[in-house]
């Protein structure tokens, strides 16, 4: 009897994971890349945001908002399609297409250079929860670069 | 032999001519797309999305062509009204994307700066739109609206998107 009891009490808690997750966490994992992001020169910082399955990054500061030459706000003046060169530079996606491909990686999508008007092949890979390794390449990986990213508010703060 | 040659490649050329068949154009209409940007809303870029079904298998049967055919398609105009009668004020620009299971998200209209007081603006569409028609034959599209607004609210923000696509066909 004091047997049976005992099971009855204590099934309920061995059913119940020993690590329950941080409440911090987001229930999946690729979810992890989402917030707003520092690139390592500080110029600029990037919010990724989920859309559809996929991730993308777009500007949302500027450390210099507006062109030196006309005064106004930075447009996205190198774009290859003259059509949309009156883009602002705030809220340009730069970051786009990105899957979730592996434990803390996130593969499949571009970073666009708007300094020069290119895109490149990127991978992310995330080294810990605030430190995001970008690497950027045309063609073979091995021959990319690499930025270090760094998430603006912390987690864990 | 030459000659035999000499005469039958200019055949040739055009019997692959007219097997490539006549490129014909069409016109697609999207109808209106409400696109939502959840609050709270900051100043700044904030993104607004929603989901079109093109549907256009459809509109290709009632033309008696089918999707295979399409070969390109581009949206040549963009229009972005106001909400239930409100204006647009409090946008700064706006730029409109398509993003699909398809292939990579597309940019495909811009609009910087918005005028003050409209009720429906014309924006520029993008010149090349390589992706556009592997998009339109998902049977979902995920439209996406990059908004600047000029002030912080608390609520959501509504705007309706509505494109004229060019399709390009090979019958």
């Amino acid at each position: 009897m004091m047997r049976s009891l005992t099971l009855t009490l204590l099934l309920p808690l061995l059913l119940i994971q020993p690590f329950p997750p941080s409440p911090n966490a987001p229930a999946n994992e690729g979810d992890n890349l989402i917030g707003v992001w520092e690139p390592s020169n500080g110029r600029a910082r990037v919010k990724v945001e989920k859309i559809g399955a996929k991730y993308y990054g777009k500007i949302v500061w500027l450390r210099e908002p507006n062109d030196p030459v006309t005064g106004a706000p930075k447009v996205d003046k190198n774009n290859p399609d003259e059509a949309l060169r009156s883009t602002p530079l705030r809220g340009y996606r730069i970051l786009k297409d990105f899957v979730h491909t592996g434990k803390n990686e996130w593969s499949e999508g571009t970073i666009y250079d708007p300094e020069n008007g290119s895109t490149y092949s990127c991978v992310i890979t995330m080294k810990d929860d605030n430190t995001l390794d970008i690497r950027g390449y045309i063609g073979v990986k091995a021959l990319g670069r690499t930025d270090v990213w760094k998430r603006l508010q912390t987690k864990g703060q | 032999m030459i000659s035999f040659c000499k005469f039958i490649s200019p055949l040739l050329a055009i019997a692959l001519l007219s097997a490539c068949g006549t490129p014909e154009t069409l016109v697609f209409e999207s109808g209106p797309v409400t696109l939502t940007a959840e609050g709270p809303l900051f100043e700044g870029s904030n993104t607004a999305q929603g989901t079109w079904a093109p549907g256009l298998d459809e509109f290709l049967q009632a033309h008696g062509a089918a999707l295979d055919q399409v070969r390109a398609a581009k949206v040549v105009a963009a229009h972005l009204d106001a909400f239930e009668g409100g204006n647009l004020n409090g946008i700064r620009s706006a730029s409109l994307s398509v993003a699909s299971e398809a292939g990579d998200m597309e940019q495909v209209a811009v609009l910087n700066p918005v005028p003050p007081d409209q009720q429906r603006v014309t924006l520029t569409t993008a010149t090349g739109q390589k992706a556009l028609a592997a998009h339109l034959k998902q049977t979902s599209v995920t439209v996406v609206a990059d908004l600047d607004l000029d002030a912080d609210s608390e609520d959501d923000r509504h705007v309706i998107g509505t494109f004229t696509i060019e399709l390009q066909l090979a019958r």
